[in-house]
């Protein structure tokens, strides 16, 4: 046989087996599979290459649907991409033709003219900026120790906040005990007398009106101070006859977008 | 690293405690810039004064676990040159039970090398600014109970993503009773 008659036999023969791959036997796929560097025939699943091309202008990767979001090849460091990982210093602009940017950098994620959407078995959250939250800008607890039958205060001024324009809002709880397992009471702590009083509706008369007495009311206010600075404030009075201790736990708030 | 910070009075008794505070810019906006070193600034010498002031206060350090408010069932030890003390001890008011500072910063320097370069997790040894040591009434670390009872059904996080198509799979009208 000579060698252009070889090789018109073999090119005939490559195209039978391209024809009919199906009547192959397992054994001449791995045969064929090997002489043709493919590895073997458990790795050649079909892959369907057609929505990918290599775009005009030496862009790595593109979706080849037109208007879809492309990796541009200049906004990816040299040496970020690995076969396996992404440099720390990685640097990756993601560009849609809708003007939106993400950022993925060592500083984390940016989103610009977009959202972040995590979906998960029951909700839905989006990050968008349109809503607003509240998010803690210190915590911490406070104590006042008052004698029976007067009033004290203990206020924590937050000079790390820096000056504020606006009194932010504060939650707190407060009771006459630290202990982890006992109620904490919102904002104010009453302890009240169990039996009913009795005061008289006109000074100097009849005390005939039922009334529920207090015996201590604390609370917990916020406030400015003259330098515009946060106070936490823990008061009350005590008009039981012995001293108590209150008490409380606090968040101050910031308003803020999510 | 972390820390809570407390303000004691002049016996020693905590009064106060700050588990954190966020420092932001100077913008309208006033943008988070991060979280406040108390350690860092209480080791530069600096004055806890400019992070906060507490109304009948003595003194104000750190403490490198957040024991949220059962702090204040405690008493301070401090320890150190004059302009230099630290607080060495947490003392109970009531059951004179000790928590050592040394003891405490020799658990966190071993889980650290435990983790040869690793990010070293300490939360059960310290607690963290929003999930403070359960103590018990004796001052005591508490065993941290189940969060849940583990015998009740989950839908597994990681298989958010399937079937949420809402566009594709939109619920179907409930009747109305006009039909």
């Amino acid at each position: 046989m000579t060698e252009q008659s070889t090789a018109a036999y073999l090119e005939e023969l490559a195209r039978e087996v391209r024809a009919n791959t199906e009547r192959l036997a397992e054994l001449e796929q791995s045969a064929l599979a090997a002489y043709l560097g493919l590895g073997t025939p458990a790795r050649l699943g079909p892959v369907d290459l057609s929505p990918l091309s290599l775009s005009p202008g030496g862009s790595p990767l593109a979706l080849d649907s037109g208007s879809g979001p492309v990796v541009p090849a200049s906004v990816i460091q040299p040496g970020a991409v690995e076969a396996e990982s992404f440099s720390a210093s990685a640097f990756i602009r993601l560009v849609t033709n809708e003007g939106a940017t993400v950022v993925i950098d060592v500083t984390g994620l940016t989103v610009t003219n977009g959202k972040i959407t995590v979906t998960n078995p029951g909700s839905v959250v989006i990050i968008d900026g349109t809503s607003n939250m509240f998010k803690i800008q210190a915590s911490g607890s406070s104590s006042v120790t008052v004698a029976a039958d007067t009033s004290g205060a203990t206020d924590v001024t937050l000079t790390g906040l820096g000056t504020l324009a606006t009194t932010p809002a504060v939650h707190a709880h407060l009771n006459d005990t630290s202990a982890s397992t006992d109620a904490r009471h919102l904002g104010h702590w009453l302890e009240w007398w169990t039996s009913t009083g009795y005061v008289a509706s006109t000074s100097g008369g009849s005390p005939t009106v039922r009334t529920a007495p207090l015996k201590r009311a604390f609370t917990v206010s916020t406030l400015l101070n003259g330098s515009s600075q946060e106070v936490v404030r823990l008061h009350g009075y005590n008009g039981q006859g012995t001293s108590v201790t209150v008490f409380c736990y606090y968040h101050v708030l910031k308003e803020a977008a999510i | 690293m972390l820390t809570m910070l407390l303000a004691y009075d002049a016996a020693g008794n905590v009064i106060a405690t700050l588990d954190y505070l966020v420092q932001y810019d100077d913008t309208p906006a006033r943008d988070p810039l991060g979280l406040v070193d108390f350690g860092a600034h209480e080791e530069a010498g600096g004055e806890h004064t400019a992070i906060w002031q507490v109304q009948g206060a003595a003194g104000s350090k750190v403490w490198p676990e957040w024991i949220g408010g059962r702090a204040h069932d405690f008493r301070v030890e401090r320890e150190g040159p004059p302009g230099r003390k630290h607080i060495a001890a947490l003392v109970h008011k009531t059951s004179g039970y000790r928590r050592e500072r040394a003891a405490v910063e020799d658990a966190i320097a071993s889980r650290i090398a435990k983790a040869k370069g690793a990010p070293a997790d300490i939360r059960d040894l310290v607690g963290g600014p929003d999930r403070p040591l359960t103590l018990t009434n004796t001052g005591r670390t508490a065993r941290r109970p189940a969060p849940s009872p583990a015998t009740l059904p989950l839908v597994p996080l990681a298989s958010a993503g399937q079937a949420t198509d809402t566009a594709a799979e939109a619920p179907t009208p409930l009747p109305t009773g006009d039909e």
